[in-house]
């Protein structure tokens, strides 16, 4: 019954061969262990694919809609976008190649980094130096919050007046002077902007016109009470692809042969 | 079984459009993920499950990268799902596992019928997740999603290093765990050393 003598305490080496998909090794000492790891790793079951019709549904619904669905990329977004891409091939007037990046990056609907970077004195030094490097991944990209999205006018000069005018509307000291501040006429368009007299709401707008305001909000999306959450950082990702193994046919999905070990012998 | 080569192009093919090709990441995918889910959120596996493709489907087109890289997005999705519904119920859901259970599941007469085959894979994945949630899902992310280290440590935020001694402690436990229990008499464990002294309530349960 029990030739199972071999109770080994399982060693690091074993394991990792075994993770590496050296079944035959964990066979031999642990078949128990070859057991449950492969009915863990058996292959799908109909069960597990109850989803599917939902998910089909989805990916359907995806392909139909415009290209970020769900996301609502909004109009402030796109015309960011634009005026992004005319003023960097405007003002940097750097070769097509580099400029490529930041259009590209400017269309997909990110980045308010070089409107500020182009402002005359912008709050960081970084921004004294447009370079068309910056519009990288990572830059805060404006979230339209509320169902009433700020409209920009659509020219890049509005879109420096505002940042002045939050950087004058930072300055005014705490919470209440800048409420008070809102008042002023000379945020009127500010506010405008913003869509409502609302020291949180014009401190978010403004958050999101600066490089330096707001991080990157991290894909967990917990903090879009909306649901439309940032994907799953496939934008990052992509890079690191080239870790991940091709080559472990055997890890999944796998059928239910995987270790043949005995589990009981004798 | 569809070859990982293969998948690649699936990949590409999914992200032009193809249902059919979307439809095959599915049904290859789907089981690994609902298992890693089972392991993190126990019983509303499904449902994050079902969130995870929702995002997924939407945002194919900006994932760049191939099938593995395909397998090590999707399990970050998921798991970004699964964490946030764990903040929000702030517990993770107790395991209820049975080594005993499983050991009977896996008599070799039975194992041909479909129905137990899923309940086997049940029983050893509820087995997994009764480990400490660090190696319970280092084995999963790189037994049952096929991942190595590195990748697994990506989406755990740890360095490759770790997430190997997460894994080697999680199979040293269930091998423990394992041996200790069923057909043979239960064994003291002292004759091992560098034990952990860590045993679950199942485990306890048991001897």
């Amino acid at each position: 019954m029990s030739s199972n003598e071999r109770r080994d305490r399982m060693d690091r080496t074993t394991a990792e061969q075994f993770l590496q998909g050296d079944r035959a090794t964990l066979n031999a000492g642990h078949p128990r262990l070859a057991e449950l790891l492969a009915a863990a790793s058996a292959s799908a079951h109909p069960a597990e694919l109850a989803g599917e019709s939902a998910a089909m549904a989805a990916f359907t619904a995806a392909r139909h809609s415009p290209p970020s669905p769900a996301r609502r990329p909004s109009m402030i977004q796109l015309a960011i976008a634009k005026i992004l891409t005319i003023k960097v091939a405007a003002i940097a007037g750097v070769a097509c190649a580099s400029v490529g990046g930041v259009a590209l990056a400017a269309n997909a609907g990110v980045l308010p980094e070089p409107i500020s970077s182009h402002l005359p004195g912008a709050h960081s030094s970084k921004s004294a130096q447009p370079h068309p490097k910056l519009s990288g991944s990572a830059q805060p990209r404006p979230i339209p919050s509320g169902s009433a999205l700020p409209r920009p006018s659509g020219s890049a000069a509005t879109a420096l007046d505002l940042a002045a005018l939050c950087r004058d509307f930072d300055g005014r000291g705490d919470r209440e002077h800048r409420t008070k501040a809102l008042e002023e006429q000379r945020f009127g368009e500010l506010v405008r902007q913003a869509g409502k007299k609302d020291h949180d709401r014009v401190e978010k707008f403004c958050a999101r016109l600066k490089p330096s305001g707001s991080p990157i909000p991290r894909p967990s999306g917990s903090a879009f009470p909306d649901g439309d959450r940032p994907s799953g950082q496939p934008s990052t990702r992509p890079g690191e692809q080239s870790g991940y193994p091709s080559d472990r046919p055997s890890a999944f999905p796998r059928a239910s042969s995987g270790p043949a070990g005995p589990t009981q012998q004798g | 079984m569809v070859a990982p080569e293969d998948l690649d192009a699936v990949v590409r093919a999914a992200q032009s459009g193809d249902e059919d090709a979307f439809r095959l990441l599915y049904r290859t995918q789907q089981p690994a993920l609902l298992r890693y889910l089972r392991v993190l959120v126990g019983e509303d596996a499904e449902d994050i499950a079902s969130e995870a493709w929702l995002q997924i489907s939407r945002d194919l087109g900006t994932f760049a990268g191939d099938w593995a890289g395909f397998r090590g997005w999707t399990a970050t999705v998921a798991r970004h799902r699964a964490m946030d519904s764990l903040r929000a119920m702030r517990r993770r859901p107790q395991s209820s596992a049975s080594v005993e259970h499983f050991l009977d599941l896996i008599a070799p007469e039975e194992t041909a019928d479909r129905a137990l085959e899923l309940v086997a894979t049940d029983a050893a994945v509820a087995l997994i997740a009764s480990l400490p949630r660090d190696q319970a899902e280092a084995v999963m992310l790189r037994v049952v999603l096929g991942l190595d280290a590195q990748a697994a440590g990506k989406i755990l935020g740890k360095r490759a290093g770790a997430v190997r001694t997460a894994a080697y402690r999680g199979l040293r436990q269930l091998a423990r765990r394992l041996e200790s229990a069923g057909s043979s008499p239960p064994l003291k464990p002292n004759h091992w050393t560098g034990v952990t002294p860590s045993t679950t309530p199942a485990l306890k349960e048991v001897r």
